[in-house]
């Protein structure tokens, strides 16, 4: 295929450049949205995304923990940390007597075993 | 004697569901994940555990007249895999089963070494499980956290010339078609396994090519697919290139006579490459495309480096609905957006090399993406690409249109159906309002250039009940996959409890 250049405007109309200018930083405000995520390379998750938000008191004197439950006693795959706007300016505004963060999670597979294709003769066959 | 060890359901309380990419969200009444009652040890006693939980949800669902969906990895851009009724997570369902040599059936034509798995095995633990003992997938999607029956489901493929799609290495299935039966479905001109290996998880036995290449490819909706049997190959190694090189007439004339010989693809020295892959940005053709191409090695070349080592620093989360709310609001930003995108996910590299598992890595890409992937004859793939190319330049989209070449499947449905290679023309991007203007320009164009192509069953597509039976798509295979099915599933009741939106627009749920 021959190479070819999408046609291109560097100056904007007017209407644009002040769409450009008021409403995209508004809704990149609106969509702002800081993420941290900490996962191992190649390990499977096993369930959806699980979050809660949890909030740390006192710079640090108190904090709250995520209650992990639905992971069947097997090992986390995935932990984000979410922070957002309304977030940051609650730390800021209370001098960091309070702090929220979202915690979100997705468990691990089990490391299953390999296992033999025999008939267990300790099994009944089903019903 | 005891009764086998049933499978544990949580639910997970939740009555909507989004896919990996978040371009949809589906309602839903329940949401569960399905543990094997021994998670940690793969038993056959706990793999009919497990077929037996899910058959008594199935006679729960039938009472109360809701469908049910086993969900993959959650992959497809499109609610393929999705009901509103009861949708199951079963990632976690990972046991393996080497097939011993006295387990072969003797008729079985292969070479390779053949592994039950269980259907939530995703891609990353096959490779990783698979390299221990010196073996691999033959091929796989781009990335790794499909699960097997998934990928296998919707035909993913990755980019292999001479392999083909993810179906073409499965040789046997173990579907559960309700709550009183299950199938240990082969091809009669393919035999896998033993016969007594059907009776050790309970099922009948069926070895029928024709039903076998129907439900290979069928979105769940043929059942729970819930083991496949994988013929797999010895461990090989990609030597891999990354570099930009005009798409010119030599070139198109190659891929249009699917011909490498004497090639001249960066790193190439004689070799034919395995996996070929390009990507050009529509707004930056200057410099050529980007061409991603492997050469399958039985050790890596003397003077290569290891795959791609970690990034630091890699696309964001938010990165991709960034773009695309940047893009809708102003579209004079998506020159230098497009460049951004191809910055980040198309870095040139030169002879690196690594297995499957760590070339094929985990996936960066997440959070509102959009992606259309169509199936195109050789012949015609240079036209078809040149009007996607432009439909994206014209639209102002932030997307960028690949190639890849995937050896042509025999599956009933398989949207790779175009032999003897099939270009699977992709155009991917962030979930936008240009990206999806894009998507229905090109299609426009492509219906009106004549050009016959079929679309990726998990990717966004405008399919409707008469377009997926047109001579050029899947023609006389519909209703030769929907005969399959209603012999699968002998009643209304059963097609029912496994249909969805998805197959009732179009048209396939009976």
């Amino acid at each position: 295929m021959p190479p070819t250049r999408a046609p291109s405007s560097r100056r904007l109309p007017r209407g644009r450049r002040l769409r450009t200018g008021v409403v995209l930083p508004l809704a990149v405000l609106a969509a702002g949205c800081f993420q941290y995520r900490a996962h191992p390379p190649n390990v499977a998750p096993a369930t959806e995304v699980q979050g809660e938000v949890v909030w740390s008191f006192a710079w640090g004197l108190a904090q709250e923990q995520p209650n992990i439950a639905n992971c069947n006693d097997q090992a986390l795959a995935e932990v984000t940390v979410q922070d957002n706007l309304a977030f940051s300016l609650l730390t800021v505004v209370t001098l960091g007597i309070v702090s929220p963060k979202r915690i979100e999670w997705k468990c691990a597979v089990a490391p299953a075993c390999e296992g033999e294709l025999r008939p267990d003769s300790t099994t009944v066959p089903l019903p | 004697m005891t009764a086998p060890p049933l499978a544990v359901l949580r639910d997970t309380g939740r009555n909507r569901w989004a896919n990996w990419h978040e371009n949809f969200e589906q309602r839903l009444h329940k949401l569960y994940d399905v543990w094997n009652a021994e998670p940690n040890r793969s038993t056959l006693a706990g793999y009919n555990g497990t077929t037996r939980r899910l058959q008594q949800l199935l006679q729960e669902a039938l009472d109360t007249g809701r469908s049910v969906r086993a969900l993959g990895g959650g992959w497809s851009f499109t609610p393929v895999a999705a009901t509103d009724g009861i949708l199951l997570n079963t990632r976690p369902l990972n046991y393996r089963f080497p097939i011993a040599g006295d387990q072969v059936h003797p008729g079985f034509r292969g070479t390779g070494p053949l592994f039950f798995v269980q259907c939530g095995m995703s891609i990353a633990e096959l490779n990783t499980y698979l390299a221990s003992k010196n073996l691999a997938l033959p091929t796989s999607g781009a990335s790794n956290g499909q699960t097997i029956a998934g990928a296998l489901s919707t035909g993913t493929h990755g980019a292999a010339l001479t392999v083909g799609s993810i179906p073409e290495y499965v040789v046997a299935l173990h579907v559960i078609t309700g709550p009183g039966r299950s199938v240990w479905l082969e091809r009669q001109s393919y035999p896998a396994v033993a016969d007594a290996l059907a009776g050790y998880v309970q099922a009948d036995l069926v070895r029928d090519d024709e039903l076998f290449d129907a439900a290979v490819v069928a979105f769940g909706s043929m059942g729970i697919i819930h083991g496949v049997v994988l013929e797999v190959t010895p461990l090989f190694r990609l030597n891999a290139w990354r570099k930009r090189v005009p798409l010119d007439d030599a070139l198109w004339g190659r891929i249009e006579r699917n011909d490498y010989a004497g090639n001249t693809l960066p790193g190439a020295g004689g070799r034919m490459p395995h996996h070929l892959q390009f990507v050009i940005n529509p707004f930056d053709q200057g410099g050529g495309a980007f061409c991603t191409v492997m050469y399958r090695e039985a050790t890596c070349p003397a003077g290569s480096k290891p795959a791609e080592p970690f990034a630091k620093v890699a696309q964001g989360d938010g990165a991709l609905e960034l773009i695309g709310l940047l893009t809708d609001v102003a579209g004079d930003l998506t020159d230098d957006l497009a460049k951004l995108l191809t910055k980040l996910g198309y870095k040139e590299y030169d002879n690196r090399c690594g297995t499957p598992g760590q070339i094929f890595k985990d996936t960066t890409t997440r959070g509102h993406a959009a992606s259309a992937a169509m199936g195109v004859p050789l012949d015609r793939a240079r036209e078809a690409t040149a009007l996607a190319v432009r439909a994206v330049q014209q639209a102002k989209a932030p997307a960028l249109v690949a190639l890849r070449f995937v050896k042509a499947s025999p599956a009933t449905l398989a949207f790779t159906r175009y032999a003897p290679v099939t270009c699977v023309l992709e155009v991917d991007g962030p979930e936008s309002a240009r990206v999806r203007q894009a998507y229905r320009a090109a299609w426009n164009a492509l219906d009106a250039a004549g050009i016959p192509y079929t679309f990726h069953w998990g990717k966004l597509n405008n399919l409707d009940r008469t377009s997926v039976r047109f001579a050029n798509r899947y023609g006389s295979a519909v209703q030769h996959w929907m005969d399959a099915r209603a012999r699968l599933l002998p009643t209304p009741e059963l097609r029912r409890l496994f249909a969805n939106a998805f197959t009732d627009h179009l048209d396939l749920s009976d």
